[in-house]
């Protein structure tokens, strides 16, 4: 018996001798390519950053799913900037430093913007997703690093001004905005989009992003007797807007730029009293291919319904993976920049991208539609 | 113009409880409490929790808010401004600057609060229409907020001025020796003012939370606002803070109505500078009760 024993012993430390000294080689797992994503999923941007940043976590699955990116898998950091400009270019600092490929960042324009003079000293692709097209188109020309995931202001602009004169019948407007970068720079193209449209612009007025109380505004704006209201602004402030609006009587319907875009907004609104409200996405209408698949994915992963900012993040992430494969292997953000530039037709979530040399957004006013909220949810109009 | 009174008085109400607070405190610790206006967020978001994760009305969520605000007073009383205050009372000022900071990346570590804001309901429930007088629309949570604003004022008033602990505490804040000889622990005395003071704090931050959000990272601009309503009131006088309040509100809304927001926010912080430089009692404080 003992002899038996000691025998099967001694058989299966030579098997393992053989396995561990095996001559046929075993293939090294390939490097991942590193890529960041700093987002705010904290701070007043919070129900936009979350579901960008869960969006981004069901991308990177399905694309390491299906082989990831020319046989290396992707792995994405992300990364909490809490709505902050400063902290949000330190952490880009960072995942340059620490070989990030490419940056998606980010949920804000301010944001955003102090992570493009980042990425553009260092040459690294950045996507972002604020309308603001300023990141990249400067008076100093196109910006090459750095691209735009969202219809940009100009295109919603005319969208919403389009909806108000051909479906609602508006002659006049008048305009409530965010006095940040992102409000400025919206009420600045729908003035200029209304006038194009022969739409008159009978009022103009901006509140803090922290504002509580919109009666001054709101009062100034109901005495102008627009035909309709366009509010340009994100997080939950402009839903304190609309719902002031409804508490002094305000009537008219009130177009919202795609920052107002989320469930949360409209239940700050008062829900259903939040009355006639529009805005303007690519999701609205009758669903692309693309939509219908994201839709049916995230559903699965996170059983609820797609949100504009959830739709951003996968898209942002795409690009970036598009760019790499179409770059054949070059990382740099110069190399990058010119597979996207390179103008391959990318159907996705928010529309079909097609990038120039001279048009980092790549999408057209065809791909924006127009939402109206319906009982507090959003819907066709 | 009667709109933007009714707008006024009604930001006025909460920067008015933000300066009656920061007076109970300086009052009772001759300390300047810079987070107040924190306060009166988390108190908010206890009134929120009560009502969507406890399912109870918003009255018993102000309650509930309220008495816990308290017991964070006493917490922040003897964990912050009794131990900063050893090292003198400007040591304990910065402390509660730091409070500031604690409270406000704090609460939005909590799960179900987060940094973003929430609804909390109307306290005549959702459906209740508001008043409409001469063209003016009065919201009823406006109304809400004076009325609650009154009688918080008339309880402390009362608290204060007709009962033996109330004015326990008013000769432990005036003359902690004196009070000790009588008998008056000071140390108990000046607990309590902080436990009232951050109790006003929850209260308010609940009572204006169905018109503003509860939550979120306004709480310093808001004691600002409070100082600056503190300043013009007479940082004295109780009564004084509050109505500091309700002037300061007023003139905020009816600038930012003839010269937007913008230009409004710079003077309403500017006239902090104007009062203390020609007034410093501030309008109904006394002159002889300006301090070095």
């Amino acid at each position: 018996m003992s002899r038996s024993i000691a025998a099967a012993v001694a058989a299966a430390c030579t098997l393992a001798l053989v396995a561990g000294t095996s001559s046929v080689p075993t293939a090294a797992a390939p490097e991942p390519i590193k890529l960041a994503a700093i987002l705010s999923t904290s701070g007043p941007s919070a129900p936009l950053g979350v579901p960008e940043s869960n969006a981004v976590k069901l991308a990177e699955r399905e694309i390491n799913a299906h082989g990831g990116i020319n046989g290396r898998p992707v792995q994405f950091d992300i990364v909490d900037d809490g709505a902050k400009a400063d902290v949000a270019a330190q952490l880009a600092t960072q995942m340059i430093a620490s070989g990030h490929v490419a940056i998606f960042c980010g949920t804000r324009t301010d944001t955003s913007a102090a992570v493009a003079r980042v990425t553009g000293a260092a040459n690294v692709l950045q996507v972002y997703t604020t309308p603001t097209e300023a990141l990249w188109r400067t008076p100093r020309g196109v910006v090459k690093n750095v691209f735009q995931v969202n219809p940009r202001d100009q295109l919603e602009a005319i969208s919403l001004l389009t909806f108000a004169k051909s479906r609602l019948h508006a002659k006049s407007v008048a305009i409530l905005h965010d006095e940040n970068l992102y409000g400025s720079g919206g009420s600045a193209i729908a003035t200029a989009e209304a006038k194009s449209l022969g739409i008159r612009v009978v009022g103009d007025e901006s509140y803090p992003g922290t504002a509580t109380d919109f009666t001054a505004q709101i009062v100034k704006l109901r005495d102008a007797k627009p035909d309709a209201i366009v509010l340009w602004g994100a997080t939950t402030t402009p839903g304190l807007a609309i719902k002031a609006a409804r508490t002094l009587g305000v009537t008219v319907p009130i177009l919202g730029s795609s920052g107002i875009l989320s469930p949360a907004i409209l239940g700050v609104a008062g829900g259903a009293a939040a009355g006639e409200v529009y805005s303007a996405s690519p999701l609205a209408g009758a669903p692309s291919a693309e939509q219908r698949a994201f839709a049916a994915l995230w559903d699965k992963e996170y059983h609820a319904p797609i949100v504009s900012f959830a739709a951003n993040g996968w898209d942002a992430v795409q690009i970036i993976a598009a760019a790499l494969r179409e770059a054949k292997g070059k990382t740099d953000g110069a190399s990058l920049a010119s597979a996207l530039e390179a103008g391959k037709p990318m159907p996705l979530v928010d529309g079909v991208f097609k990038y120039s040399a001279t048009d980092h957004n790549g999408l057209m006013p065809a791909d924006v539609h127009i939402a109206k909220a319906v009982n507090g949810a959003w819907g066709a109009p | 113009m009667l709109q933007l009174l009714i707008a006024g008085l009604t930001v006025g109400s909460e920067y008015g409880l933000i300066a009656l607070r920061i007076h109970i405190i300086l009052r009772s610790t001759r300390i300047v409490s810079f987070a107040q206006g924190e306060f009166a967020i988390v108190g908010g978001l206890i009134a929120y929790s009560a009502v969507a994760s406890l399912h109870v009305s918003v009255w018993l969520g102000l309650i509930a808010a309220t008495l816990a605000g308290a017991v964070l007073g006493l917490v922040f009383e003897a964990l912050v401004l009794r131990p900063a205050g050893r090292g003198g009372e400007t040591g304990a000022t910065i402390a509660t600057i730091g409070a500031v900071f604690v409270l406000l990346y704090g609460h939005a570590l909590v799960p179900a609060w987060g940094s973003e804001g929430h609804v909390l309901p109307p306290f005549s429930g959702a459906s209740a229409a508001n008043l409409t007088v001469a063209n003016t629309v009065i919201p009823t949570q406006s109304l809400w907020v004076f009325g609650l604003l009154l009688l918080a004022l008339a309880v402390l008033y009362a608290f204060f001025e007709h009962t033996y602990y109330g004015k326990a505490i008013r000769a432990a804040a005036d003359n902690p020796l004196g009070a000790r000889l009588s008998g008056i622990d000071v140390r108990s005395a000046r607990a309590v003012s902080v436990a009232l003071a951050i109790a006003l704090a929850a209260y308010g931050g609940t009572i204006i939370g169905p018109i503003t959000l509860v939550g979120g990272a306004g709480g310093f601009a808001l004691t600002i606002k409070g100082f600056v309503a503190a300043i013009v009131g007479g940082l004295e006088s109780p009564a004084g803070c509050v109505a500091g309040g309700l002037v300061v509100g007023v003139l905020e809304v009816f600038l930012t109505s003839r010269l937007g927001y913008d230009v409004a926010d710079p003077i309403v912080y500017s006239v902090l500078l104007v009062m203390l430089l020609l007034r410093p009692q501030g309008l109904f404080g006394r002159r002889d009760a300006v301090r070095d």
